[in-house]
């Protein structure tokens, strides 16, 4: 009797341990934070190198993640080297556009880079080839990741949020590798160049995967980039811009600054075409916020053209046209 | 002596209306160029030749334009000038 009881126990076991396994790999994914304590900083450097693209992230495991380079003759080099930089873990490289990978070979051969992330996008460009060509003869580890890829360092998860497995059209922004990193409760979106069938994309995907806390805008403040449904699904407290200013391409634009500006209250904004180097530094708790140059609140709210001086009532230094009783 | 310079470029991207356009020898060397200049359906990727040839006959011709103008333009000093030592 004992014999026969044990074995419906036994079986009663088995009978739970395939429904938790089915449960569990039916599961969708979460894309929540890494739950509990972490220990040390993640420190993130968004890099003024010109009109272009370049983020350095420096983990608390010593790791190092760099993100784009900047374009061509942008002091990426030395600036990485500044930072105290000794070799680069993982460099993603979002689309082969020069002003986001134009300065990469030279990382290569001014770094260590042990392994690539590029999206793929086969653009007939000379300066991508060179960069392939590199990274074929340093042997440095390549793939082309695509959605719902991860790992993690240590306490930091890097999720892969686009490209899908399909191309959208034939433009490369909406090739961009977009990564979202997790460290503690915080999140921070690295959005490439993404335009809006890009977003439309990871939206259909799963808009909560794209919540995160910080987000660095999209194409330089572009109008393609930023939208009001892009920041409803990100819902970010902080937005970076990363252009050059006097830049010909009107970044950023009026209607990206107009959106920032109308939530002024809940995003704090940042800009390298103002402010030169943005860090965040980030415990898992908080987000501290620092940038190389200090300037009134109320410029940050300044078109691309504005703050060039290249319309009236703009230009840095100047009073702006959005002055008063407007300080956060 | 060169008359004629053939150079090789790309379109590295379009960014409203103007496209960034990149010499394929020296990545460095880049310039805009609004689209309505480049041929229909031009786009990122694509590669262009370009050929800067002197142009002897235009030069000539503008230099002669611009030294009849400027003739007419200082004849009135000329006979300004003359008046006032006349009197």
């Amino acid at each position: 009797m004992r014999k026969r009881s044990g074995s419906i126990s036994l079986l009663v076991l088995l009978v739970l341990a395939a429904a938790a396994y089915y449960f569990l790999r039916s599961r969708p994914e979460t894309h929540e934070p890494v739950p509990g304590p972490v220990s040390g900083k993640l420190v993130i450097h968004f890099l003024d190198i010109g009109q272009g693209d370049c983020e350095l992230l420096q983990l608390p495991g010593g790791e190092t993640i760099l993100i784009d380079s900047g374009d061509s003759g942008a002091p990426t080099v030395d600036k990485l080297k500044s930072y105290g930089v000794k070799e680069i873990d993982l460099a993603i490289t979002t689309h082969p556009h020069q002003d986001h990978i134009g300065e990469m070979r030279d990382v290569m051969r001014a770094f260590n880079v042990k392994e690539v992330w590029d999206s793929g996008f086969p653009l007939s460009r000379k300066t991508y080839e060179n960069m392939l060509q590199e990274i074929k003869d340093r042997k440095i580890k390549f793939s082309t990741p695509r959605r719902s890829l991860t790992r993690k360092f240590g306490d930091v998860l890097v999720e892969v949020l686009a490209p899908g497995n399909e191309f959208i059209g034939d433009n490369p922004n909406n090739a961009s590798v977009v990564v979202r990193v997790t460290f503690g409760r915080k999140r921070f979106l690295f959005t490439g160049d993404s335009e809006v069938e890009s977003w439309a994309d990871m939206m259909s995907a799963g808009g909560e995967m794209l919540r995160a806390d910080l987000l660095k805008g999209a194409h330089h403040g572009s109008s393609n980039g930023t939208t009001a449904s892009v920041l409803d699904a990100v819902r970010p407290s902080v937005f970076t811009i990363s252009c050059k200013i006097g830049n010909d391409y009107h970044h950023p634009h009026p209607k990206v600054v107009s959106l920032l500006e109308q939530r002024r209250q809940e995003i704090q904004v940042f800009r390298t075409d103002l402010q030169g180097d943005i860090t965040a530094v980030c415990d898992g708790n908080r987000i501290d916020m620092r940038a190389e140059k200090q300037v009134p609140q109320d410029q940050l709210y300044l078109t691309g053209d504005e703050a060039a001086g290249k319309v009236a009532g703009g230009g840095v230094g100047s009073p702006s046209r959005r002055a008063g009783g407007r300080s956060r | 002596m060169k008359k004629e310079v053939g150079l090789k470029v790309e379109i590295d991207r379009v960014e409203d209306g103007l496209a960034v356009i990149v010499l394929s020898d020296d990545d460095k060397v880049k310039f805009n160029l609004p689209v309505k200049y480049l041929p229909d359906g031009a786009r990122d990727g694509d590669h262009l030749r370009v050929t800067f040839k002197l142009d002897e006959k235009s030069r000539g011709e503008q230099k002669a334009r611009v030294s009849d103008l400027l003739k007419e333009l200082t004849s009135g000093d000329k006979k300004e000038k003359s008046d006032k030592s006349g009197a």
